[in-house]
């Protein structure tokens, strides 16, 4: 399995698992492990398939780190190194932590893939139950040759697919939970993490200037929530505190925002007014509030709670349309820094002239110009309006297209003939139709009566699942041919192995079950006969290969 | 039908020619070009009324829902009129309150213009263009990239004062605005060709030619065929006098968004005076006498010309060029003294002494213990028996406060603003008797330990500043969305008008759905009242609304408070409670500051989040700056939700002499005025959210006090009218339900040919009878 290369990013030796001293080994895709004295691995998981990773908490004797796969499996290793194992988990569980979540995106995506199709077709659901739910064979195999249209035919789809932006509401997600003894416990996500560090880039600045080299991750988070920062009421008193800086890089954020200014004039509240009183001119409620000095501590944490909203705000509405507008908005940002009020007079007409426009506007006192449209007919449009609605996705094809396409049809419909040259004559179809029905000529070989009549409906449900199971198996099997790789030659090998296996254990038990009821039907003779045929072809591909050999 | 068509066509037999579309209709006999194909019920009843009130050259006071092309049957119908009735109306003076709007009515009129050249097929030669401020035209590189609006004016003032112009002939490093200068050797002689001009327009132009785009736009509005610029223009004295004054008389004036317009007129004539003020007038005094010194050492014979001057009474207006007259005479033009300058204050020297006794005066009021009030008369009588003060050249003040800047040549007049709000306030208190009151306070309300005086000279009429121009124009237009109860306007600005109307919106689908939420889902009583405002119950409760109401609204959503105060301490009580971070599951959370530059960029970034689907709330303070300015037109307003009823702040003195000038003058109980205020206000917040028939919005008053019929009668008729008795006190869990309900129907499509005929009409369907009949019912007489 490791025959071709593959860079090693870490080793550790003296990890055991299941009471077995071996080597850990942590490679670019994937994670293994072997057994002292054995060249080859006996765990061996991809990152991808890997959910999360567990450590034992700091004070138990045992030092050990658990993997929990997607499937739910899980695979426990335990450092046994006396003098360095917690250093030596450390180092895994670090190394793990940048590894994973760049492969999880991408297992993520696969495993969303492969929920949807099972959600979307009962039939394969039925079968993904019959074949690997009673592990007649491996998930890996069953998927092998579904996914390969989805992974080629959507890869564009999935390079350019739009970022998850950020919940709003990410830190109040991050609920603190008492531990019994005075002390509160955070949860973190790596997602949570993400959400932070995208929002906030002065924190991931401040872990990736601190952590590893000054703070433990834990330190590190530990104070990031004792901070003020966290605790948007707080105000900034401290300034041994690390994130005090970060506030204060908010504040200049916040600020050089501000100065920027905004792009649409209508919104400007600086120059709404066109000509303010001059100072000391005015009603009583205009009055500047002189007060602003003294104002008390209750007062500006009030304010600094408005201030903290409307900048986390804006911050997680940029984490989430950074990406996209990258360029649109370096551009704007070196205009607006170089020149001066007079640059950004020249480039705002366009902005503010599009917006005093669309503010004129009465879309209604004009006649609609616009593509004809198709009114969805409802007979009861209470229930559209407020019934279940199901979750489905849908492609949506707009009125012009439907219009277009039955236009489309219409016109074939009109234009249609029938090319009668090359069909049966009505005879000849009517004879085969007698022939190929129940009772006829060519149906004498099977059962004489129709399915239906002889066995109650959840037995001809069953047998319909074991039709569709078989087929699919058989479908594998009789892929392989011919055999001409060494991959296929284990494949085929495998595939007769699953046959029989479900020969075994699915099919012997049905039929069984229904001799024992209604004994004289044999419903399954057909199978057996499709199983036999394939297991003929083997042994006679194995007889020749074993020739071929000899 | 038939017998109707046929008449139609006998009757209106001159103006078809595009079928059924509306482009010319016909007003009572006025030819009006309208520039859509369609048209609502009510701008036709509009602009009936409006027609109504030209005929008889008398005044209007017009309410028509915000959205149904209120600007556009203005300007359709005035239009048709000056050209129908060229001596009759002349001009068109269209004052607006904030700079966008301004600029949105000069593209409507382009609109219209365009559509007049193209149905006409000739060019017509109007002129319309846009005026405003310094800041907003300038196009000096150095003096444009100013931030604030009076360090433009400040700096203009220091390039284009005649004297250094004056200078510059025998100094040429003088800088000077070429801009100005080359406006000023060829800028008249040619009128500003025909056309419509916006700001950007103007700047354009300006550039093109190398002239300067405010003088120009200044020049031209005296024979523009249409002005639109804001308020100030003509409300304010100060400036009304530099810019207003030889606009004809035959104009028709518009005020529209007018909702407020008592307010304008008080702030332009009222004046605050506090110890800082006068330290900072103590400072331009002594430079003042400083330069007198400096001056008589070596140009005496300036300071005796002046003197010459004074004693025989020459105007400034006569002498001085447009450029010098920045600063100008706060009261009225009909106040003004057309005498000369009393001998006490004619020389340089003694004015400085005047000024200094006039400021220790002032300096000694402030040293006051408790409160005091007091009228203008009393304040004059306690001035002349202090320090013997007389009334007279008190009353000149300003005007020589005036020459003696310009002839000290003063160039940066922003740093004596100090010294000059002294000056008007001496002049504004020495001329008018009646209608202002003193206030003066030793200290904050909420802050009694910390002293901070101030001297409240307050205008409490607003009449006072808007007579000139109900005197002096033939027409003047009120007008907004929101001027319910219409009777109140004509009595608080003292006019009579000859017509008053409010009109409703016709609609196909009822696109609004206001609802009044009065109790929480534990029943208790949900209101913003004194008693109950620290109330956690109702805290809760308002907390939870919002969150629901997140939950099931899509897109924007816009809260408003009653107060900032009020605000703060709710959004730090939701804060605690957790209640913001569960709304930010659903939503963004944007809030209002104080800090003007950093709402817009709030408020941007609201739009933003709804323009890209996370959907926001924004939560603002009614009578603040959003609630004035900003529309929240379809996806960025799909609910407003007012809580509680927004009071103004009753405990303030002026208020109080207000009210009683109100109660005395005007016979308008207080409680009255006091509501009407705060509906008003309420009115506008929730009026944000629907613009147009297109456009729909809940609007959730979350008080039970809404529910009273003194209080909801005084809600514009068009938003009344779909109050029903069920949706009066609901609660809120009722009011989701609701909302859902509403918005699920709403957000099915809505087509033209649902509208049409109903809310939406061709010239054909106008014309019917039928029709004619319906329309006379939507505009509502008082």
């Amino acid at each position: 399995m490791a025959s071709h290369s593959e860079e090693v990013l870490l080793v550790v030796k003296k990890v055991r698992q299941r009471k077995q001293d071996g080597t850990l080994y942590l490679m670019a895709e994937r994670i293994a492990w072997g057994p002292e004295g054995k060249d080859r691995f006996t765990v061996s998981h991809l990152y991808a398939d890997i959910r999360c990773q567990k450590i034992s908490p700091d004070g138990k004797a045992k030092v050990q780190l658990q993997l929990v796969l997607h499937t739910g499996e899980s695979t426990t290793f335990h450092f046994a190194n006396e003098s360095s194992a917690l250093k030596d988990r450390d180092a895994a569980k670090e190394l793990l932590q940048q590894l994973l979540p760049k492969f999880k995106k991408k297992a993520n995506k696969e495993l969303e893939e492969k929920n949807r199709m099972l959600q979307e077709d009962p039939v394969l659901f039925q079968l993904y139950k019959d074949l690997v739910v009673s592990q007649v064979i491996s998930a890996e195999e069953f998927w092998a040759n579904r996914l390969e249209g989805i992974n080629n035919t959507d890869q564009a789809l999935f390079n350019n697919k739009q970022e998850v932006g950020i919940s709003g509401a990410f830190l109040a997600d991050i609920r603190p939970q008492t531990d019994g003894c005075n002390g509160l416990r955070y949860n973190l996500t790596a997602d949570i993490i993400e959400s932070i560090f995208r929002t906030y880039p002065a924190v991931k600045q401040k872990y990736s200037e601190n952590v590893p080299h000054n703070l433990t991750e834990k330190e590190f988070w530990t104070r990031f929530f004792q901070s003020h920062y966290f605790h948007r009421d707080r105000i900034n008193t401290g300034t041994q505190d690390i994130f005090s800086e970060c506030a204060k890089q908010d504040e200049k954020g916040l600020k050089s925002m501000v100065v920027q200014g905004v792009k649409n004039p209508l919104v400007d509240l600086l120059s709404l007014e066109d000509k303010s009183l001059d100072e000391g001119y005015g009603g009583s409620t205009a009055l500047p509030s002189t007060s602003s000095v003294n104002k008390t501590v209750k007062e500006s944490s009030n304010c600094a709670i408005i201030k903290r909203f409307n900048h986390h705000s804006a911050m997680v509405l940029a984490a989430g349309s950074r990406k996209g507008e990258m360029t649109t908005d370096q551009a704007s940002e070196t205009s607006s820094t170089d020149g001066n009020s007079r640059d950004s007079d020249f480039f705002q007409p366009p902005v503010k002239k599009v917006k005093l426009q669309e503010a004129i506007e009465y879309e209604d006192l004009q006649r609609e110009n616009r593509p004809k449209t198709v009114a969805l007919n409802l007979k009861k449009s209470d229930r559209y309006a407020h019934g279940p609605v199901p979750l489905q996705s849908q492609q949506y094809t707009t009125s012009q297209d439907i219009i277009d396409s039955v236009n489309y049809i219409r016109h074939e419909m009109a234009i249609y003939k029938p090319n009668l040259t090359q069909v049966l004559s009505s005879t000849a179809a009517s004879s085969a139709i007698t022939a190929l029905s129940p009772g006829g000529v060519l149906m004498q070989a099977g059962t004489q009566q129709a399915i239906n009549q002889m066995v109650p409906t959840e037995v001809q449900g069953e047998l319909k699942h074991l039709y569709v199971a078989a087929g699919e198996l058989l479908r594998h099997f009789w892929s392989c041919f011919p055999v001409s790789t060494p991959f296929l030659e284990e494949k085929v090998i495998k595939m007769k192995s699953n046959l029989e296996r479900f020969q075994m254990t699915k099919l012997c038990p049905f039929q069984e079950k229904i001799q024992r009821q209604y004994f004289n039907t044999n419903l399954t003779g057909h199978l057996e006969e499709m199983l036999q045929t394939a297991y003929s072809k083997f042994h006679t591909w194995q007889t020749r290969r074993m020739l071929r050999r000899t | 039908m038939h017998g109707s068509h046929c008449h139609r066509l006998f009757k209106f037999p001159l103006f078809h020619s595009a079928g059924f579309y509306c482009c010319r209709l016909n007003i009572e006999g006025l030819l009006v070009y309208f520039p859509y194909d369609y048209i609502y019920p009510e701008q036709y009843s509009y602009m009936l009324e409006l027609k109504r009130t030209l005929d008889a050259k008398g005044h209007g006071v017009l309410e028509m829902p915000s959205g149904t092309g209120k600007t556009i049957s203005l300007l359709s119908l005035i239009v048709a009129y000056q050209r129908a009735f060229p001596l009759d109306v002349t001009k068109l003076i269209y004052c607006s309150r904030t700079v966008p709007e301004i600029e949105k009515v000069v593209e409507e009129l382009r609109k219209l213009m365009e559509f007049y050249s193209k149905e006409t097929g000739e060019n017509n030669n109007f002129l319309a263009l846009a005026l405003s401020s310094r800041k907003n035209l300038c196009i000096h590189p150095e003096v444009s990239s100013l931030r604030f609006g009076k360090e433009v004016d400040g700096k203009c003032h220091s390039l284009t004062a005649s004297y250094i112009r004056a200078q510059r002939h025998s100094d040429p490093n003088q800088p000077v605005c070429r801009f100005y200068e080359e406006f000023d050797a060829v800028g008249r002689q040619v009128p500003l060709p025909a056309g419509i001009y916006n700001l950007d327009d103007l700047k354009d132009f300006g550039r093109r030619k190398g002239w300067c785009p405010y003088y120009l736009a200044r020049y031209s509005i005296l024979h523009a065929n249409i002005v639109v610029y804001s308020y100030h223009y003509l409300l304010d004295p100060k400036i009304a006098d530099l810019v207003s004054k030889e606009l004809a008389k035959k104009s028709v004036v518009v005020f529209d968004e007018a909702h407020n317009i008592d307010n304008v007129c008080i702030d332009s004539m009222s004046v605050n005076i506090t110890r800082r003020t006068l330290d900072r007038c103590q400072n331009n005094v002594d430079t003042l006498q400083n330069t007198i010194h400096k001056i008589k050492e070596t140009d005496s014979a300036k300071l005796k010309e002046e003197y010459r001057r004074l004693v025989e009474g020459l105007k400034e207006a006569n002498v001085a060029r447009e450029t010098d007259v920045y600063l100008a005479n706060p009261v009225l033009p009909d106040e003004i003294l057309q005498e000369a300058v009393p001998g006490t204050i004619r020389t340089a020297e003694h004015f400085v002494g005047f000024l200094r006794r006039f400021l220790e005066y002032l300096k000694s009021r402030l040293r006051v213990q408790h409160v005091v009030q007091e009228s203008a008369p009393q304040f004059l009588k306690d001035i002349f028996d202090k320090v013997c003060i007389d009334r007279k050249p008190l009353r000149f003040c300003a005007e020589r406060l005036q020459s003696l800047l310009r002839t000290l040549e003063i160039a940066d007049i922003a740093d004596f603003s100090a010294v000059t709000l002294i000056s008007n306030f001496a002049t504004l208190v020495s001329t008018y008797s009646q209608g202002f009151t003193i206030i003066i306070e030793p200290f904050e309300d909420r802050t009694p330990t910390i002293a901070n005086p101030v001297l409240h000279f307050s205008c409490m009429d607003p009449s006072i500043a808007i007579k000139p121009v109900f005197q002096r124009f033939q027409s003047v237009i009120i007008t907004s969305g929101t001027l319910s109860p219409l009777e109140i306007y004509p009595r608080i600005l003292d006019f009579r008008p000859v017509t008053m109307a409010s009109f409703t919106m016709t609609l196909a689908r009822t696109c609004l759905c206001p609802l009044i939420v009065g109790r929480g889902n534990d029943q208790v009583a949900l209101s913003s009242k004194f008693e109950t405002r620290e109330d956690f119950a109702v805290i809760r409760n308002y907390g939870n609304l919002l969150l629901e109401m997140s939950a099931v609204v899509p897109d924007g959503i816009v809260a408003f408070f009653t107060s900032y105060i009020y605000m703060e301490n709710i959004v730090a009580s939701w804060y605690e409670q957790g209640i913001l971070e569960n709304i930010q599951r659903n939503k963004l959370i944007f809030i209002e500051t104080q800090d003007a530059a950093e709402t817009s960029m709030a408020l941007e970034k609201y739009q933003e989040a709804c323009d890209n689907g996370r959907g926001a709330i924004l939560l603002s303070v009614a009578r603040g700056k959003v609630s004035e300015g900003i529309d929240f037109v379809h996806h960025f307003g799909r609910a407003v939700i007012m809580f509680g009823v927004p009071y103004v702040y009753t405990q303030s003195r002026i208020l109080k002499a207000r009210l009683e000038y109100l109660r005395d003058q005007f016979q308008i109980r207080e409680n009255d005025f006091l509501t009407f205020d705060a509906m008003r206000h309420a009115a506008q917040c929730v009026g944000r959210a629907i613009r147009g028939k297109t456009d729909y919005g809940l609007m959730i008053f979350a008080d039970k006090r809404y529910a009273r019929a003194d209080k909801r009668g005084k809600l514009p008729r068009w938003i009344q009218e779909h109050i029903n008795d069920g949706s009066l006190n609901l609660t809120v869990d009722e009011a989701v339900q609701l909302s859902k309900h509403f918005l699920r129907q709403m957000a099915q499509p809505f087509r033209q040919e649902d509208q049409l005929g109903l809310s939406l009409l061709t010239l054909e369907q106008l014309e019917s009878e039928e029709m004619l009949q319906k329309i006379t019912q939507i505009a509502h007489q008082t």
